[in-house]
C-alpha cells in the first residue's frame, strides 16, 4: 500500500486532466478523446495499484492499453494510409516485445522491455507529429499534448532500463528514483494533457468566431 | 555503485528533457521562420501584382490620350475639310444648300461626338475639369445618342479623390455606361454622386435587363472584371447588384478607412 501523500501526488494530474476533458467531452477532437480514455483508464490503474499494493500486472495491462490509445490518438491526426500502416507496425513491434516480456518472465513482472520499446517508439512519432504540426497546422491543444506526452516517455525511458536491476538490489533506492523522475514526468504530462483539453474548448471557441456558421 | 547508476538515469533523464524542450524551440523558431518568409513572399507578390496593375492603367491611359488626340487632330480635321467643302460647295451653286442641309446636320452631330469623345478620352481634359464636369459631359454625349432617357445626375456634398482617384473613377463609369449601352437595353439610367471629408460613392443604376453577377463573373465577363480591378487600383470598393429583369446597380465607394489611403494601395 502507498502513503496517502504519494497517492494523491501520483492521481492529482491525471484526476484534473480526466476532470477537464469530462466537462468539455462534446467539444473535444478525436484525438483528445482518445488521450481523455487512455487518462481515464491510468486514473482507474492507479487508483486499483494504490489500493491493492500490486502494480506489475496492472501496469502490464496499462501500458497495452495506453500504446494503443496514444496511437489511435496520434492516427486520427494523419489521413495518409502509410502512417497508418505505420502505426500499426509499430503496434505490432510493441505486442511483440511485451509477448516476449511475459514469456520469459510472466504477467506478475513488469515488463520493462515493452515498456522501453514503447517509450522509444512513442517518443520518436510524437517528435515526428509536433514537427508537423508546427511546420503545418500549428493546433495548440496538439502541441501541449504531443510535449507532455513525448517528455514522459523520453525521460523515464533510461529509468525503465534499470528499474527490474534496482530494484533487486536496492528497493528503496528505486522507490526514490520512481518518485524523482515517474512522478515527475507523469505530472507534467498530465497536466499538459488537461491544457491540452482546455485549450481546445479555446480554440473551438475562436473558430466559432471566424465561422459562425 | 547504485547511487553512480542512480545519478547517470537522472542525469540522462534530464539531458533528455532539454533535448526535447531544444528541440520544440527549434521547430517553433523554424516554423516562425517559414511564416515569415511565407509573409514576405505574399507581400512581394501582392506589391508586384499592384505594380502590374498600375502600369496596365498607365499603358490604357497613354492608348486612350493617343486615341483621343488622333481623334481631334485627324478626324477632326477632315470633318472641318468636308464643312469647308460643303460651305464651298454652296458659294458655288446656291441652289444646293437645300440638298445639303441634312448632310450638315450630320456632319454637326457627328462633330459634336467626335468632339466630346475625344474629350472625355483624354485624362488631361479629365484631370483638368475634374470628376464631375466629366461626367456631365458623358452624360451630354449619351442624350446625343438618344439610346435611354439619362435622368440629371445627382451630387450631394463634395467629395476629395486624388486626381488619379477621379481619373480611374471616371473610366469605370465609362466601362459602366458601355456596358448598358451594349448590353442592358435599359430605359432609365440614374446617376448619383455623394461625398464627404472621408467618404465616397458613385451610384449608377439602370431599369434593363439585368443578369446574376455570380454567372457573369464566373464567366467571360472581362468588362466587369476590369471595372472591379480599376476600383481596387483606386483604393475603392466595387458593389454590382443585379439580377434578371431587375436592372442593375453598380456603387463604387471609398473604403472603410477613408480614402486617406494612398493611391494604389490597395
Amino acid at each position: 500500500m502507498l502513503n496517502l501523500e504519494q497517492v494523491l501526488l501520483d492521481l492529482a494530474t491525471p484526476a484534473l486532466a480526466v476532470g477537464t476533458g469530462l466537462l468539455y467531452f462534446k467539444r473535444l477532437d478525436r484525438f483528445n478523446r482518445y488521450l481523455l480514455i487512455q487518462t481515464f483508464i491510468y486514473l482507474i490503474s492507479d487508483f486499483v495499484v494504490a489500493k491493492t499494493g500490486h502494480n506489475a500486472w496492472m501496469y502490464n495491462i496499462n501500458i497495452l492499453v495506453e500504446m494503443g490509445f496514444i496511437l489511435l490518438a496520434i492516427n486520427s491526426l494523419f489521413i495518409q494510409a502509410k502512417m497508418k500502416y505505420l502505426l500499426f507496425v509499430m503496434y505490432l513491434i510493441f505486442i511483440m516485445a511485451l509477448s516476449w516480456d511475459i514469456s520469459w518472465a510472466g504477467f506478475g513482472i513488469f515488463a520493462n522491455d515493452a515498456a522501453i520499446v514503447q517509450g522509444l517508439l512513442l517518443s520518436g512519432i510524437l517528435l515526428y507529429v509536433l514537427y508537423r504540426e508546427f511546420m503545418g497546422q500549428q493546433r495548440k491543444h496538439v502541441i501541449i499534448a504531443c510535449i507532455g506526452t513525448v517528455i514522459y516517455f523520453a525521460c523515464t525511458t533510461p529509468c525503465l532500463g534499470i528499474i527490474i536491476y534496482l530494484q533487486s538490489k536496492n528497493a528503496a533506492l528505486n522507490q526514490q528514483l520512481f518518485q524523482y523522475i515517474f512522478v515527475l514526468a507523469q505530472s507534467i504530462r498530465y497536466f499538459l494533457v488537461a491544457v491540452s483539453f482546455a485549450l481546445q474548448i479555446y480554440e473551438h471557441k475562436k473558430l466559432k468566431e471566424v465561422n459562425p456558421v | 555503485m547504485e547511487h553512480d547508476i542512480v545519478f547517470t538515469v537522472v542525469l540522462s533523464a534530464l539531458l533528455i528533457l532539454l533535448l526535447i524542450v531544444a528541440l520544440v524551440a527549434v521547430f517553433f523558431f523554424w516554423s516562425r521562420q517559414r511564416h515569415q518568409q511565407a509573409v514576405k513572399l505574399a507581400e512581394t507578390r501582392l506589391s508586384f501584382e499592384q505594380e502590374l496593375r498600375r502600369t496596365e492603367a498607365e499603358v490604357s491611359e497613354h492608348i486612350m490620350n493617343q486615341f483621343a488626340r488622333e481623334l481631334h487632330d485627324n478626324i477632326g480635321q477632315q470633318l472641318t475639310a468636308m464643312r469647308f467643302q460643303i460651305e464651298n460647295s454652296k458659294l458655288d451653286d446656291p441652289g444646293i444648300g437645300q440638298k445639303l442641309k441634312p448632310i450638315e446636320i450630320y456632319l454637326d452631330e457627328a462633330s459634336q461626338q467626335l468632339r466630346l469623345l475625344s474629350r472625355t478620352l483624354n485624362n488631361d481634359f479629365v484631370g483638368h475639369i475634374g470628376l464631375w464636369e466629366a461626367i456631365q459631359t458623358e452624360v451630354e454625349r449619351l442624350r446625343i445618342l438618344n439610346r435611354f432617357t439619362v435622368h440629371e445626375p445627382v451630387m450631394v456634398g463634395q467629395f476629395h479623390l486624388t486626381r488619379e482617384q477621379q481619373l480611374m473613377v471616371f473610366r469605370i463609369f465609362q466601362e459602366i455606361i458601355q456596358n448598358i449601352l451594349k448590353h442592358a437595353f435599359a430605359s432609365n439610367v440614374y446617376i448619383h454622386l455623394k461625398g464627404s471629408e472621408n467618404e465616397f460613392s458613385l451610384l449608377i443604376k439602370d431599369d434593363g435587363k439585368g443578369f446574376n453577377v455570380k454567372e457573369k463573373m464566373e464567366g467571360r465577363a472581362s468588362g466587369l472584371r476590369n471595372i472591379y480591378k480599376r476600383a481596387s487600383i483606386a483604393g475603392l470598393i466595387c458593389h454590382i447588384e443585379s439580377s434578371l429583369g431587375k436592372g442593375c446597380a453598380v456603387e463604387l465607394k471609398t473604403k472603410p478607412d477613408g480614402r486617406k489611403k494612398k493611391y494604389c494601395s490597395c
